[in-house]
């Protein structure tokens, strides 16, 4: 099938997301474009273990055919192997205040964003018939709905996820140590936060998941406005989370943020790359596409 | 102190322009406005900020203030260099100039040689426009004060005015005087004004008398008197002169110096000999001159004269008299640039007759006077005589003769002597003739010295040898009518007896004997004048020494005694209403009639001015000292019984002569004469500053490159 490059796009895009009611409609919009890119999940597990076949379907990754089979059955059928099938994605999403944030330039909240591409995973690891779970959390977990691959868990995904009301700070660290204690099956943590916290605590939380041989992905969520710091005029800052207000000229003092923020975020890229753990940062005004896509696909050419 | 001192040494030329500083508040305000008018923005990576704050913030801050403070130095600068200050630094002898409020007292020449036209303007005009130049450049907070540099000295603001509009019109009505200028006085006045001013208004950080004047040297000739030199020196310690020329030239003029009459007094068809003396003052040639006579404003008489350069002409005319009352005869040149001194005025009284009383000592002493002078001797003569004993000057009220002969009298009694002292002090004429019944001892105690005294000389010895006259040239009056006129006889008559004068040092001598003795003195008594006849104007005195009695001298019956006579008369009567005719200043003398007590005095301006009697003199005058202006007064009783009496004020010609004094000779105190004026606009500036708003200039544009590299430097430090 082609890939109707132009309709996907539209479907990534955060502004054209923003205006789509609800989170449900938004995520199926990001789903069809990928659905119509013929991208299957890249989501699955470690095990290298052939289970069993099962018939090909249509979006079936091709690189799993039996060619053995199809030359002496002349069907097509697709290996599985064992842990394909007992693939939890846990969905670990911020929901504190910091993610309330929306730049001036910006669609949607970081929270909105990040709601998103929660959505849109869950359906794509509900659509290959594997258990999701979502755990939100602010400065401790908040909610976790349990990983289930019914078909019906995604609508409770999504009514779990359009419920958050954030109001309290981030304490990244001290709830990834809880989650890897919870966390009782191996499977795939993607976390999706702005890290506002001490990189530090942050690595000690990621550790301890990578400790408990979960696999990783970290998305990095922030504003623009965050990264570029784009204001001019003297600005009142009213920080969230219960932060101090200040009044400061952004000019003068923006490299000094940028430098403060990219410290930031070095710290957390070589935490993440100390563990293996594989680091997006994404900016809320950014095609979603451009956001799933690689992290797909660099999940696709895993080694099994 | 110090700092004051300092502080004292800046003026600011555009004060007003100090406003601009306020615009120094615009950074300051943009600042505090920018800071105030702010978005407000919900943060989240609020550590992040705070961790920049907190490293940069100080130098932030330090960067901003250095750039906020760079730019309120520029518009503070720009202020003070549109201000336009100047430093300003003491000369060795005065104070800084123009550093704070400053006194000005203005001295204008108002003497008439400021009446000189020059360019279409007289000079006082010009010193006009000069002085409201200054007036109009001083800064606020100046005081002015204005006098007038004539006689008397008129303070036209005598305190202190801050008004400059009123000090502008004071300088307007400013008017040429007729009198000249009196540079004592003016030193004097402005002196004191200075005093005064210091004394009230000790806010005065300067005081300065600009003097306004044409330097003519007739005035300016006594700065270098003692008493002026040490007003000069005294008050340049916290004066400042400064001397303002006015004009360019050192012009030529022509001016009628004198005019004279031979008679102060006269009757109907006697003729008046005038004299008008011109004088022409420069170095130009005057040709071409004409001279007119006037008679009550009427030319009578007119004729052209040549003056040589700096030379002097007498023109003498000979009017026959007719009217009555008082007449007013003028001489008058065609006007030149400087007019005021091209007239002048005497007045003659016109009497229908004069009345002579003759005092005879013995009988007949008087006779051949009486009959000298009133040959028809009958009331319708012009001169009406009346003849008299001694006893007979204590009978009848003096006052109502114009002239007394006396003719051999012996002695006299006090209240004889008082009587005649009385009557020659008020202006009477009298004529003494000496004889062989003089006691010349008496004559010497009773009427040559003392209060009473009346007598031009003292006797001395009785010389008994033959003279005759000597004219002395014909220089006096009194025989300058027989000039050319030898067979009259004067020269040839014969004297035999007479008394040796002593004249006095006021007295004249008129006719002298060929031994030198004097024959005929006279001098002023009072307001009249006396004259004494050496010899005997009678046959009847004889010198009895001699073998055979021998008359004292042959005169009586020679043909000059008549006319000698008339002469004696004449002199005499010079003093009676010679006071009709005087100068600018000097006031006259008003008799009134018994029952007047006001009248009205007609001035030259025509305005007219009621005076009253006060007090009451003997002979009922009062002086009238308002005679500041050249012409005529005319003094009206109101009364058609009495005739109004007419007054003559001429000027002091020393104003003709306008060549200038030498400067070189002025004092050191006024040789900072016509300092150059700055003309900065508001403040007046003396020369001994200079201006300091190109620096400051200089000094806005380096901040302004400053300012910009500051801006460039700290945009590219901002971490």
């Amino acid at each position: 099938m082609p890939v109707t490059e132009d309709r996907s796009h539209r479907y990534f895009e955060p502004r054209t997301l923003a205006k789509l009611q609800g989170l449900q409609l938004r995520a199926r919009s990001i789903v069809e474009g990928y659905v119509s890119g013929l991208h299957r999940s890249p989501l699955h597990g470690y095990s290298i273990e052939f289970a069993e076949h099962r018939e090909y379907s249509p979006g079936d990754d091709l690189r799993y055919v039996d060619w053995k089979v199809f030359g002496r059955t002349d069907k097509y059928y697709v290996k599985q192997f064992e842990d394909e099938t007992n693939l939890i994605c846990y969905l670990v999403l911020d929901i504190s205040e910091s993610m309330q944030y929306r730049g001036p330039d910006s669609a949607m909240t970081k929270l909105e964003y990040a709601q998103c591409i929660a959505a849109a995973l869950a359906w794509l690891v509900l659509q290959q018939r594997d258990a999701v779970s979502l755990v939100t959390f602010d400065d401790q977990v908040r909610s976790n709905v349990p990983a289930s691959n019914s078909p019906t868990h995604w609508t409770h995904l999504l009514s779990e996820l359009e419920a958050v009301h954030p109001t309290a700070k981030t304490r990244v660290g001290s709830v990834l140590h809880q989650l890897a204690e919870r966390f009782s099956k191996r499977g795939v943590v993607i976390l999706l936060s702005d890290l506002l916290d001490e990189a530090s605590s942050l690595a000690g939380g990621l550790r301890h998941l990578r400790h408990q041989r979960h696999d990783v992905a970290v998305f990095h969520i922030l504003d623009s406005a965050e990264v570029d710091f784009p204001f001019q005029r003297p600005v009142l800052f009213k920080g969230l989370e219960a932060g101090p207000q200040i009044v400061a000229d952004p000019a003068s003092l923006r490299r000094a943020y940028q430098s403060e923020l990219n410290t930031h975020l070095q710290a957390v890229r070589t935490s993440c790359r100390e563990q293996s753990i594989e680091y997006r940062l994404l900016k809320s005004d950014e095609s979603i596409d451009r956001v799933l896509m690689p992290f797909l696909a660099a999940r696709m050419t895993r080694v099994r | 102190m110090e700092l004051l001192s300092i502080l004292a040494m800046w003026s600011l030329g555009s004060a007003a322009m100090l406003g601009w500083t306020l615009a120094a508040a615009i950074p300051l305000a943009i600042h505090l406005w920018s800071r105030r008018r702010h978005q407000e923005v919900s943060w989240a990576a609020m550590e992040f900020l705070l961790a920049a704050m907190k490293k940069h913030s100080r130098r932030l801050r330090l960067e901003q203030l250095a750039l906020l403070a760079v730019r309120i130095l520029i518009l503070l600068l720009l202020a003070l260099a549109l201000a336009d200050p100047w430093w300003l630094w003491a000369t060795s002898e005065s104070q800084p100039l123009g550093k704070g409020p400053t006194h000005f007292i203005l001295v204008a020449d108002t003497s008439f040689s400021m009446s000189y036209r020059e360019r279409e303007q007289t000079l006082l005009q010009s010193a006009q426009r000069e002085l409201r130049r200054l007036v109009e450049q001083g800064r606020e907070g100046d005081g002015f004060s204005l006098i007038t540099m004539e006689q008397p000295v008129r303070a036209m603001i005598a305190d202190v005015s801050f008004d400059r509009g009123e000090v502008l019109r004071q300088i307007d009505r400013l008017q040429i005087s007729h009198s000249a200028a009196d540079l004592s006085a003016t030193l004097s006045a402005v002196d004191g004004l200075a005093t005064r001013a210091r004394e009230r208004y000790p806010r005065f950080v300067l005081q300065r008398a600009d003097i306004f004047s044409d330097l003519a040297r007739n005035t300016w000739s006594d700065v270098n008197l003692a008493s002026n030199r040490e007003v000069l020196t005294r008050t340049g310690n916290q004066l400042n002169f400064v001397l303002h020329a006015v004009g360019n030239s050192t012009p030529a003029n022509l001016a009628i110096t004198g005019l004279t009459s031979s008679h102060s007094i006269a009757v109907p068809g006697e003729r008046v000999h005038l004299t008008a003396d011109v004088q022409a003052f420069g170095i130009t040639p005057r040709t071409g001159t004409r001279l007119e006579f006037l008679v009550n404003g009427r030319v009578v008489h007119d004729e052209d004269i040549q003056l040589a350069s700096d030379g002097q002409q007498s023109v003498s005319w000979d009017w026959a008299c007719e009217g009555d009352g008082d007449q007013v005869l003028s001489a008058h040149l065609v006007p030149d640039d400087l007019p005021l001194d091209n007239e002048r005025w005497l007045v003659v009284s016109l009497r229908d007759s004069l009345k002579v009383l003759c005092v005879e000592g013995e009988p007949a002493a008087a006779e051949f006077v009486a009959l000298a002078l009133n040959p028809k001797q009958h009331e319708a003569s012009a001169i009406q005589t009346t003849v008299t004993g001694v006893s007979g000057l204590l009978d009848q009220p003096l006052e109502q003769y114009d002239a007394i002969f006396l003719c051999n009298v012996g002695r006299f009694a006090p209240a004889e002597s008082l009587a005649l002292h009385r009557f020659v002090n008020s202006g009477g004429a009298l004529v003494i003739s000496l004889g062989d019944q003089v006691q010349g001892d008496h004559y010497n105690r009773e009427l040559a010295e003392g209060p009473t005294a009346l007598l031009p000389t003292r006797l001395a010895s009785l010389e008994r040898n033959e003279q005759l006259f000597d004219p002395l040239e014909y220089r006096h009056r009194l025989v300058r009518a027989f000039r050319g006129r030898e067979h009259a006889g004067l020269l040839n008559v014969p004297t035999w007896c007479y008394y040796r004068l002593e004249p006095k040092e006021s007295a004249t001598v008129a006719l002298a004997f060929t031994s030198g003795h004097p024959a005929v003195v006279e001098s002023s008594v009072g307001r009249g004048r006396s004259v004494l006849v050496a010899t005997a104007l009678s046959p009847s005195s004889l010198d009895e020494t001699a073998d055979q009695a021998t008359p004292w001298t042959a005169l009586p019956a020679w043909p000059s005694f008549p006319p000698l006579v008339h002469q004696l008369l004449n002199s005499a009567l010079q003093g009676r209403e010679n006071d009709r005719t005087g100068e600018v200043g000097v006031p006259f003398q008003i008799a009134w009639p018994t029952e007047i007590t006001e009248a009205t005095v007609l001035r030259p301006d025509q305005q007219r001015e009621r005076i009253t009697r006060r007090g009451v003199a003997d002979m009922q005058r009062t002086a009238y000292s308002d005679t500041w202006r050249a012409g005529i007064y005319q003094v009206d009783f109101g009364n058609p019984a009495h005739r109004p009496r007419t007054y003559a004020a001429n000027l002091d010609t020393r104003e003709s002569n306008l060549s200038r004094f030498d400067r070189s000779a002025l004092p050191s105190a006024l040789l900072n004469e016509n300092q150059p004026i700055i003309h900065t606009g508001n403040p007046l500036v003396e020369s001994t500053g200079q201006q300091v708003f190109r620096p400051l200039l200089a000094g806005v544009g380096l901040l302004l490159l400053v300012e910009q590299l500051l801006a460039v430097t700290f945009a590219r430090r901002t971490p």
